[in-house]
């Protein structure tokens, strides 16, 4: 039977008529047409999905609608800001930070809730940060140049980094 | 992949959620992440659980605490990443912390919890060895009465815990590690990251200057459950840790287990990798964690 | 006038100003909607009355089908169609050279291989995972659990499973062929010379011969997005639109309009973002037909997406190989002639085997000049999921035994294997016997700076134990000989540049963009021969109705031959503009160029005249009568398919080559082997897009690290195992090593502005660089893939006798004394 979930989602508190053992996944993508975030494993080992949940990142293929009941859900089309693109998504742009584009809004998510964490990064724990988000074109290279870049930018100009 | 039909009850306190469980029996599945139930259950596992009982609304189970005498503990609903980066942890027991660190992907860690790690009870699972070494405690609550159940107890069969249906597990508690005691984790697979262990490897080790008082090694990925290598542990006592003595124990750890073969390694290849991590868990453990970056 | 002989509007080499230097790091064409989220793939369409399909799949290997019954599902709430074989006629799909138009057949490529995969089986099933019914449902569940009440009954029948098994006479019949030996597909055999010898008599008078034997394992393309594929259907037009996660559309129309027994103009394919391909979005999956078959008789949009598991099970992956190699030197240590035999583990459909064969003995003379060849590769078919293009089409495979051959060959003749590999290299100007014809070489450089790079000369004596560095050296095609579908002249490409009114230039090419940044480079070749920058050139969103042929994205040949096509429709804007402008001026029109956003005239006296770019448009426009400006442009490579028999034929019409170096440890008691540092050095002509070329080559790296370590998809019976991420292990961030390119060579007189292949060749150097690696740290002789740690754990042990003696001799004698 469906229920009323609420939550907070790309900044706007919504409200979800759900049936209670669907996925954050197939909400966004099928109910709300959020289909930026991607399907790839459906098991949590590909981070494709990757959404932050209160700042976290976590796998929406493995997360209940109702589990977010009152969280913070932000998805890859809430990383921009009024129309403009975050340092982060402009360096991935430099950088050709993807090829395919399935992983991208993954590694954003998963890049994102690494530098609001921890503005300031060594190369060790941005690799840790995508460990689960797997990248079968780039070699994660570019992907690791372009969120170092996103964090020396923002040191360079004084920012606070604001992914 | 589709989920099965069930409700989801998010009850507020252990009380209601310890009923809820017993009223509704078999049919109901607790979950705190959710990381260790949902793709098992996409693959067709649990195809009958109707109600799905979410206890992360359930304040309080969230902490991880530490007291001088009885150690780490660490709630049900306490995250993998939380475990991971915090600083009590890492000063009081890094080796719980390292474990933490092994399990599944980032992602995973921040949603996953220990006692989810602990209660799927996945031969493999990295939360096991760590617990069973150091003589960790389970902290469950039942309907009618609670109890303390010691790690080397809590798993009894692959993906099986004593656990009883109406029971839940709240809290894990770590001894102390005192001045003179060491423990180490050390994980075994074909990648960094996201991966399940070939072997894992627990030691904790108390010393008496440069011999050992007493020992406990514990195995993963190995048997059916994690499992204790008393005989391993034992033979460790009252000596000094030189090579010789690390390799013949490494044997003896070796030959307390039976491991199986399958998609992930050969039994031949398990048994020896046993030899070779015992080894190396122990000198882990007397190195110690500083300067790591778990 | 035949616009082509006019080749004085191409822009010369040394007046490119976009493709060199700094400016070429160009911003991917998709870039925004990518990072954004908005960039639509086909399983994202969606429609509120969509319907989702699912299929049952064979859980046995082969077997006949005695009944199947769907009333159940039929019934179950939400279903609205349940399609079995019997909803399609008996039209087998696969194979290429198709579609011929009779009236033209004088040349025609091979129709090489007939289909051989039914849409859904019916009456046998030859694999697990074959399809035998699908479902239609308003919601996903409801597919689900309405395949779940699907009763198929079968009858099982004797399968095989190994490859040397299945080329006996008396094995399981996959195919139902029936003749002696009726497991084998394809086979092809290059003889020939071309010092008139054969390979006995050269055999003869060789100094020495190494002769080996080698293998390699399953692995599958993975693609982070699996096969997915939305259609609509719009009854009163009769017409389907599919978006379909496919590199190559024009195939998928024609064998949709086969399957519908109908003609193309029913089928419009639109070009959708694929979400990685390697070779293997190529391969026209079930899941097109089902999905647009069901939105026929439901009218609903239909959307069908394979889960991973599925993924897995149903499709294509590599070829696994077993190999027997032996290769003659002469006293200098030049490579006389080669013998090889290869047996390719087809499963159990064709799919492109023709090919696989073909390029097979090709890669094995690569990268060397072997004057003498005797080359056999023959494919069976075995009760598995079928193999077929995968990044570096059996290059992979072949050129591991290759390239592992001439580094044993090396330390037996006590030669520095980085000169050794040298004596023999490929060079400019070389005809293979095979009929090769090498454009462009330079492959002894990139040896060279693999060589300095890697700081080899000083190292080699002086590594540690269980420390080793390793080089390979290959070579692979730029570009391919068939155009898949037998098209007039064996077209390739036809690209369409149209300027309109305002002066802005749209590219109008159906090359498939799966991440590589083809609709980029299309656009940058556009605006460097219009003197435009990138972001003036718009790319327009095509498919088979707006657009013209494109043989799709495989064989290393969007940039070549598509690049090709759309550089000479843009040339032919260029004339046009060139010719008007020249009247107005009353000049030579060959002495007018575009630059910098506008038209120049370069006659001498008159340099003063230009005029803004958007003005010269108007002109042109104006002396056409208001006619749009619209340049048409092609291109082919013509072979014939005497090539599919081993005849002499220039396969490709270049070639590419590259060599891997690495530095890496091995742990000797767990067989952990740690890269540290991956060197690539890629002739792939002129790079037109520095940031793309990197990024292919650190791809392909990754890709090559994970077959050579990490990947290998395993089967009990023919029932995969390890269908999921945590058992089929893609490295992760934390397993690459440290990734260094170059990629600076001279240009290929015939590639767009000098570029050639990158990117999926490229994928080959991996495995055999790791392995020699391996084989230096450790002495351990390394003849299979893959060496993950228990195999090498294995090898360390097996060897354990000789190794030691072995890794001695290599450091003190070998390489001390080089």
């Amino acid at each position: 039977m469906k229920k009323v979930f609420s939550f907070n989602l790309n900044g706007e508190d919504i409200q979800v008529l759900s049936e209670p053992n669907r996925t954050l996944l197939d909400l966004l993508r099928d109910d709300l047409g959020l289909t930026g975030t991607k399907k790839g494993c459906e098991a949590g080992e590909c981070g494709a999905c990757t959404v932050m949940l209160d700042g976290r990142p976590v796998n929406s293929c493995i997360t209940l609608v109702a589990e977010v009941e009152g969280c913070r859900v932000i998805t890859v089309e809430g990383v921009a800001q009024d129309g403009q693109l975050t340092p982060l998504q402009k360096q991935f742009i430099d950088k050709w930070a993807f090829q395919c584009g399935y992983c991208t809004a993954g590694m954003i998510m998963s890049a994102k809730a690494l530098l609001e964490r921890n503005a300031h990064p060594t190369e060790q724990e941005i690799r840790e940060a995508i460990e689960g988000n797997l990248c079968r074109c780039t070699g994660y290279v570019k992907i690791v140049e372009a969120i170092q870049a996103v964090s020396a930018e923002m040191d360079a100009m004084g920012w606070e980094v604001k992914a | 992949m589709v989920l099965p039909d069930f409700d989801y009850l998010a009850p507020k306190t252990l009380e209601e959620a310890s009923n809820l469980l017993h009223e509704l029996g078999e049919h109901a599945m607790v979950i705190a992440g959710g990381c260790d139930t949902f793709p098992p259950m996409k693959q067709g596992a649990f195809a009958d659980c109707q109600y799905i009982i979410d206890l992360k609304h359930i304040p309080g189970l969230d902490k991880i605490e530490y007291d001088e005498k009885e150690g780490l503990k660490i709630g049900c609903l306490v995250k993998l990443f939380d475990i991971q980066t915090s600083a009590l942890v890492k000063e009081k027991n890094p080796a719980v912390a390292q474990a933490a660190k092994y399990i599944a992907s980032t992602q995973v860690r921040n949603k996953g919890t220990l006692m989810g790690n602990i209660c799927a009870a996945v031969p493999s699972c990295d939360g096991g060895p760590i617990l069973i070494a150091q003589n960790a405690k389970i902290l469950v609550k039942g309907h009618d009465e609670n109890r303390a159940v010691p790690a080397e107890d809590f798993f009894t069969g692959v993906k099986k815990t004593c656990l009883a249906y109406d029971e839940i597990a709240t809290h894990i508690v770590v001894p102390p590690l005192g001045e003179d005691e060491r423990a180490a984790y050390i994980k075994f697979a074909t990648r960094k990251a996201m991966d399940l262990a070939i072997v894992g490897v627990a030691a904790w080790l108390k010393m008496d200057g440069e011999t050992v008082a007493d020992a406990r090694i514990a195995l993963g990925a190995v048997a059916t459950t994690p499992i204790l290598a008393p005989a391993a542990g034992e033979f460790l006592v009252g000596k000094k840790l030189d090579d010789a003595v690390l390799e013949a124990c490494g044997v003896i750890a070796m030959n307390s287990c039976r491991p199986i073969s399958d998609v992930r390694a050969s039994a031949e290849y398990r048994r020896d990798m046993v030899r070779v991590f015992t080894k190396r868990a122990i000198r882990k453990a007397i190195e110690g964690y500083e300067g790591d970056a778990i | 006038m035949n616009r082509f002989a006019d080749k004085n509007y191409f822009r010369k080499p040394e007046d490119y100003r976009l493709v060199s230097g700094e400016k070429s790091n160009y911003q991917h064409i998709e870039a925004y909607d990518k990072v954004t989220g908005r960039a639509m793939y086909a399983g994202d369409f969606h429609a509120p009355d969509m319907l989702y399909a699912k299929a049952k799949l064979s859980p046995i290997a082969h077997a006949r089908i005695v009944s199947i019954d769907t009333s159940k599902a039929e019934a179950y709430p939400g279903v609205k169609c349940v399609l079995t074989g019997k909803d399609f006629p008996d039209i087998k799909v696969g194979g290429h050279g198709k579609g011929a138009n009779k009236h033209f057949s004088g040349e025609k490529t091979a129709n090489v291989g007939d289909g051989d995969q039914e849409i859904l089986c019916k009456t046998e099933v030859r694999m697990c995972g074959d399809p035998v019914a699908a479902v239609c449902a308003t919601s996903e569940a409801a597919a689900q659990r309405a395949v779940d009440l699907i009763e198929v009954v079968y009858e099982e029948l004797p399968a095989c499973f190994d490859p040397r098994e299945a080329a006996e006479a008396d094995s399981p019949d996959v195919q139902g062929y029936g003749r002696e030996a009726h497991n084998f597909g394809p086979c092809c055999t290059q003889l020939g010379s071309n010092v008139g010898k054969t390979v006995d008599e050269e055999f003869e008078r060789a100094a020495y011969i190494y002769k080996g034997n080698f293998s390699t394992h399953h692995i599958v393309h993975a693609c982070m997005e699996p096969h997915a594929c939305y259609c609509e259907y719009d009854q009163h037009l009769d017409q389907y639109t599919v978006h379909v996660s496919s590199t190559m559309t024009y195939s998928d129309q024609y064998w949709l309009a086969r399957v519908f027994e109908t003609t193309e103009d029913h089928f419009n394919i639109v070009r959708t973002h694929v979400g990685g391909a390697f070779g293997g979005k190529s391969n026209f999956p079930f899941i097109e037909f089902v999905a647009c078959r069901m939105a026929q008789r439901t009218g609903h949009p239909v959307r069908f997406v394979l889960t991973r598991e599925e993924e897995f099970i149903t499709q294509q992956g590599r070829h696994p190989f077993i190999m027997h190699v032996e290769t003659a030197f002469d006293d200098e240590h030049r490579i006389i002639a080669k013998r090889c035999r290869q047996l390719l583990d087809g499963g159990a459909y064709g799919l492109g085997q023709v090919a696989s064969v073909n390029l097979s003995v090709i890669w094995a003379a690569f990268p060397y000049k072997i004057d003498t060849i005797d080359l056999q590769s023959k494919r069976v078919f075995t009760n598995k999921s079928p193999n077929g293009a995968m990044r570096g089409y059996t290059a992979c495979q072949v050129q591991f035994a290759g390239d592992l051959s001439m580094q044993y060959a090396a330390e037996h003749l006590g030669v520095d294997p980085v000169e050794f590999r040298k004596i023999s290299a490929l060079e400019t100007g070389y005809k293979s016997p095979a009929g090769l014809v090498v454009t462009s070489c330079a492959f002894k450089q990139t040896l060279d700076d693999a060589a300095k790079h890697m700081d080899w000369v000083n190292r080699r004596a002086k590594l540690e134990k269980n420390e080793g560095i390793g080089f390979s050296g290959i070579a692979f095609v730029s570009g391919t000989a068939s155009p898949i579908l037998n098209t007039p002249n064996q077209v390739q490409t036809n690209a369409t540049v149209r300027v309109d009114w305002n002066g802005i230039p749209t590219v109008y090419a159906n090359c498939h963009d799966n991440g590589q940044g083809a609709d980029t480079v299309m656009a940058m070749i556009v605006a460097e021969e219009l003197g435009l920058d990138l972001r003036d050139v718009k790319h327009a969103e095509t498919s088979t109705f707006n657009c013209g042929y494109d043989s799709g994205a495989y064989g290393s040949r969007v940039t070549f031959l598509g690049g090709n096509a759309v550089r000479r429709a843009a040339v032919d804007v260029k004339r046009q503009i060139c010719e008007a402008v020249a009247a107005k001026w009353n000049c030579d029109p060959h002495l007018i160029d575009c630059i910098d956003h506008k038209v120049v005239c370069r006659d001498m006296g008159r340099e003063d005249l230009e005029m803004p770019w958007r003005d010269a448009v108007t002109c042109a426009m104006y002396q056409k009568g208001g006619d749009e400006v619209v340049g048409v442009g092609s291109y082919y490579h013509r072979t014939n398919s005497a090539q599919y028999h081993g005849k002499p034929s220039n396969y490709a019409p270049s070639y590419v080559f590259s060599t891997g170096a690495c530095h890496l440890t091995v742990d000797e008691e767990t067989g952990v082997v740690d890269i540290d540092e991956f060197f690539f050095a890629h002739d792939c002509g002129q790079a037109l897009n520095k940031r793309a070329v990197e990024g292919q080559l650190e791809g392909s790296i990754y890709s090559g690290i994970g077959y050579t370590l990490y990947e290998d998809l395993k089967d009990v019976n023919g029932r995969q195992i390890n269908t999921n991420f945590h058992d089929y292990k893609m490295p992760t961030a934390l397993d690459m090593p440290h990734i260094t390119t170059k990629f600076d060579y001279p240009p290929d007189p015939e590639g767009p502005f000098g570029a050639k292949e990158c990117g999926e060749g490229t994928t080959a150097p991996i495995a055999p660089a790791v392995a020699n690696a391996i084989h230096m740290a450790t002495g351990i002789e390394i003849h299979d893939l893959p060496l993950d740690p228990e195999h090498v754990w294995k090898l360390l042990r097996e060897q354990k006798d000789v190794r030691e003696e072995k890794w001695r001799w290599l450091k003190e004698e070998y390489y001390a004394k080089l």
